[in-house]
């Protein structure tokens, strides 16, 4: 479903993605760790185009996202096409970005009637049945200060899936919440999950990656340095920084 | 000294009528300014450079030189050129042009203050750049943007005063025709003083309620500091 070819990204000086080679299938839930500033959110953004990648090609069903790499040079495909392969990609938001000005059922129907053309009336039963399943429709005609940061970002998944993407982007989407609210994410997360969601998650949520993913990338310094499965990963992954991560992390976390 | 108030029945009509000038003048330059600063304002904010550098060129020329010049100049420097403006067309004019330089500097801070995950999550959902500006950015900006726009447009209309020296039929040249045929200059600016406040306090009390009608309307609250919100919110939401 997603293939990315040897994808190169610099913010001036700094090489934060050095040639990322990934494949994800339709249905796969893969979930990216590693320590902070290793490339996992710049890669998740590259994937729709928020980050501009210096090299390298994505594609999303065989559509190239953002650009595509021809023998005269890289060629940005037309605003038109980004926006299209956008609205069909999902995203999470670390800070969940709700609309401040809008009521929940308004930022859930902005994107469904202003970008897929949809009408009013089943953009606003779309999002009656996606507020019902996150188990928010007493919140529809709240604005987002008035909700908890859980609540918000509950808010901001069924956003993205009211759009009815073809694969869901999470940019550590609990790491801003208070930890008891961290479960009631996650328990969005799962279920979308076993409806067989495609799913990349960027996460420090180590229970979640061992219960979910199909597959689990260990990054580091701009590179994937591991896939390996859950189980695999988490009884020992044969990358050395990897295992250091891991050592460091269930340190933190005795629970796991 | 005595209050000549024969000289108010003589010069308040005439005064009267420059008003209503002043007032249509900005009715039509204000907003020509505003459309043309949120122009401008995009254009230093878009990251091409092609666009940016006139954008920013523009501001500092227009910033950097008086008022008093920049309308001498339209007016007296276009007509070897064959392009021959009325006075009230050409103070309208730089009037448009003047405002717009500063009110493209308001709006670009007002667009800047809009957190970034804004437009990224409009983005993010396939909407369109400007569309993503029209309906995400530019309602949350308004809050940002009023206190320093009133600002910007109380001292666009007593820039309005200015263009009296190219002629222009507004309020302050009224005051110098009835100066005069009367030879009473207190009397004269007495009155042109309180036409000059009533108009700028009436616009100026209309945006006060304007801004605190937006203000309520979309408070901004840091949305993942739960310890800043409202107590209502906080009884309303515990999880």
């Amino acid at each position: 479903m997603i293939k990315v070819q040897n994808l190169h990204k610099h913010f001036g000086a700094l090489h934060v993605l050095k040639g990322i080679d990934l494949e994800v299938a339709a249905g796969e839930k893969i979930c990216i760790i590693g320590p902070s500033g290793s490339g996992k959110s710049t890669l998740l953004r590259c994937l729709n185009y928020l980050e501009e990648p210096d090299e390298g090609t994505i594609l999303l069903e065989g559509a190239p996202v953002g650009g595509v790499e021809t023998p005269t040079g890289r060629r940005r495909v037309s605003e038109n096409a980004i926006n299209q392969v956008r609205a069909s990609i999902g995203m999470v938001f670390q800070n969940f970005n709700l609309w401040t000005h809008m009521t929940v059922l308004n930022n859930i129907i902005e994107a469904p009637i202003y970008v897929r053309g949809l009408d009013r009336k089943t953009a606003v039963a779309r999002a009656l049945r996606l507020l019902d399943r996150i188990g928010l429709s007493d919140k529809k005609d709240a604005y987002p200060s008035q909700l908890s940061g859980g609540q918000q970002q509950r808010v901001a998944i069924a956003r993205a899936l009211a759009m009815e993407p073809k694969v869901m982007l999470f940019d550590e989407p609990t790491s801003s919440l208070d930890p008891e609210l961290v479960g009631d994410v996650l328990d969005v997360m799962r279920t979308l999950a076993s409806d067989g969601m495609t799913m990349l998650v960027v996460t420090h949520e180590m229970g979640f990656a061992a219960e979910v993913a199909d597959r689990v990338c260990f990054m580091d310094l701009g590179a994937i340095l591991e896939q390996s499965s859950p189980a695999a990963f988490f009884h020992g992954p044969s990358n050395e920084r990897a295992a250091q991560f891991l050592a460091k992390v269930i340190g933190r976390n005795p629970a796991m | 000294m005595d209050f000549d108030f024969s000289v108010v029945a003589f010069g308040l009509p005439i005064l009267l009528r420059g008003l209503v000038n002043t007032v249509l003048f900005c009715v039509v330059a204000l907003p020509a300014g505003l459309a043309l600063g949120s122009a401008v304002a995009l254009l230093r904010l878009s990251r091409r450079r092609i666009a940016r550098l006139p954008a920013a060129a523009f501001v500092e020329i227009i910033r950097d030189t008086p008022f008093l010049v920049q309308a001498f100049l339209l007016f007296y420097g276009l007509p070897p050129f064959g392009i021959r403006l009325s006075a009230a067309t050409a103070g309208i004019l730089v009037l448009s042009v003047h405002s717009g330089a500063y009110f493209a500097e308001a709006i670009r801070g007002a667009i800047l203050s809009v957190p970034k995950g804004q437009l990224e999550a409009a983005r993010a959902l396939g909407m369109p750049y400007l569309r993503g500006m029209r309906r995400i950015v530019f309602p949350q900006m308004l809050g940002y943007l009023l206190p320093a726009l009133t600002n910007q447009i109380i001292g666009a209309i007593k820039d309005s005063a200015v263009l009296s020296v190219i002629t222009a039929p507004e309020l302050s040249m009224a005051a110098q025709m009835v100066l005069g045929e009367s030879f009473s200059p207190v009397e004269t600016y007495a009155m042109v003083s309180v036409l000059y406040w009533a108009l700028i306090g009436a616009v100026s009390a209309g945006l006060m309620r304007l801004e605190k009608r937006l203000f309520r309307a979309a408070v901004v609250i840091p949305r993942t500091d739960t310890t800043r919100l409202p107590l209502s919110a906080i009884e309303t939401t515990a999880s």
